[in-house]
């Protein structure tokens, strides 16, 4: 009976790493749910309720020999991964499909986390096409699109340095509008055929949290009305930041 | 047509793709659905130049694409959906509207933080449509098979 109990703490601690790695890779809360219930229910347990939200995840699981056992799982940190969200999809549907052992599961989970990230040097090109092509599609002009990329690759430069001092999120933001707002209103000053404007909105959309505005969206129309309304409340609060740290920028010149 | 758009969402989609850590292929097959959208948001303007309208077509229309590529490359679809919003999202409107706000020009902020409102809406609900409508289309399509199936056993 308390093989059992320990056996399921096992499998509580592994279903909350991997739930919270799900939801900090950018997956919906809706799949999140769904993926721990089966994982819960393919290891043996016969009764789970799964909450979760974008910030925590509590699992409740109840099977032989031991009732109701609860863990929560705090969630500190976002950062949008594809990559790392295909491959955990892949395991989950591995470990409801064929029998892994947990063991091998948490080897494998491990595997997939410690796979490296890119670096400065990829981020600056992938900050340099954004602003790029988003100055283009915008409607600016030659000048433009290559000032607004030129300064993607310098904005992410001070971005990752500015991530080594650990500040608020929303201040790091702020920080960075008013750097990428400087810039662009210099380059308008230098000569006529720039326009600022439309250096800066390429820089914006590397910023702009649109894309979870859109998913606060989704998870609302889902009927996760709590963490729809606190992603909501994220985007608007950054928004907010960005678009004062642009103006504040534009009032001095 | 207008094509310096559409380059344009192309290579957004793909800057975004590879921010969100995606490599190889899948950053083509990805950022093509950003595109594609781009393209339906186009056409439908040229016959109903409404914004709500060529966004909720644009989004149906990424849905599906979403629905059928996530189901040949073993993907999940979220990783559709988060590139192929990428030029659909409000991020101009949503920047303009609290700027506009900060300037106490209210009317103009109001205006684009509806624009906002408006747009994301639309593509939340386009892509449930077609999430729904690819579910029914599915269950219709195995419910017609297995039909068949029994009249040959017969």
């Amino acid at each position: 009976m308390n093989q059992n109990l320990e056996y399921s703490l096992e499998i509580l601690q592994f279903v909350l790493d991997m739930g919270m790695y799900l939801v900090s890779s950018g997956a919906e809360i809706e799949r999140v749910e769904d993926s721990i219930e089966r994982m819960c229910f393919s290891y043996g347990a016969e009764k789970v309720e799964v909450f979760a939200l974008t910030y925590m995840i509590s699992v409740t699981i109840s099977g032989n020999g031991y009732e109701g056992v609860t863990m929560t799982k705090r969630i500190k940190f976002f950062d949008r991964n594809m990559r790392r969200l295909t491959e955990l999809n892949g395991l989950s549907r591995q470990i409801c499909e064929t029998q892994i052992s947990i063991h091998e599961a948490t080897k494998r989970l491990e595997e997939i986390i410690n796979k490296k990230c890119y670096g400065l040097k990829k981020r600056m090109l992938i900050y340099a096409v954004i602003s790029l092509s988003f100055s283009l599609f915008f409607g600016g002009n030659g000048y433009d699109c290559i000032i607004s990329g030129l300064i993607g690759i310098v904005a992410a430069y001070f971005d990752v340095s500015l991530g080594r001092l650990e500040l608020n999120r929303f201040f790091h933001i702020f920080l960075c509008s008013i750097f990428c707002g400087f810039l662009a209103n210099l380059a308008g000053m230098t000569c006529i055929s720039i326009t600022p404007e439309l250096i800066s909105i390429g820089n914006i959309m590397i910023f702009i949290p649109g894309v979870i505005f859109t998913c606060s969206l989704q998870e609302l129309f889902a009927g996760n009305m709590l963490s729809g309304i606190t992603r909501l409340a994220e985007t608007v609060l950054i928004s907010l930041v960005i678009a004062t740290g642009f103006a504040l920028v534009n009032i001095i010149f | 047509m207008n094509w310096i758009q559409l380059i344009g969402s192309f290579f957004g989609s793909v800057g975004f793709a590879m921010m969100f850590h995606l490599e190889g292929l899948s950053v083509l097959w990805t950022s093509l659905g950003g595109g594609m959208a781009w393209f339906v948001y186009l056409l439908i303007g040229n016959y109903y130049p409404f914004y709500g309208i060529q966004f909720l077509y644009a989004s149906i229309a990424l849905g599906f694409y979403t629905e059928i590529m996530a189901k040949y490359t073993k993907m999940p679809r979220t990783a559709y959906i988060a590139v192929g919003i990428i030029p659909l999202i409000p991020g101009f409107a949503l920047y303009h509207a609290m700027y506009c706000f900060l300037q106490k020009n209210m009317t103009d902020g109001k205006s684009y933080a509806w624009e906002a409102v408006v747009t994301s809406t639309a593509i939340a609900a386009g892509l449930l449509i077609a999430m729904e409508l690819y579910k029914i289309l599915r269950k219709v399509s195995i419910r017609w098979r297995l039909a068949k199936e029994l009249e040959n056993n017969k």
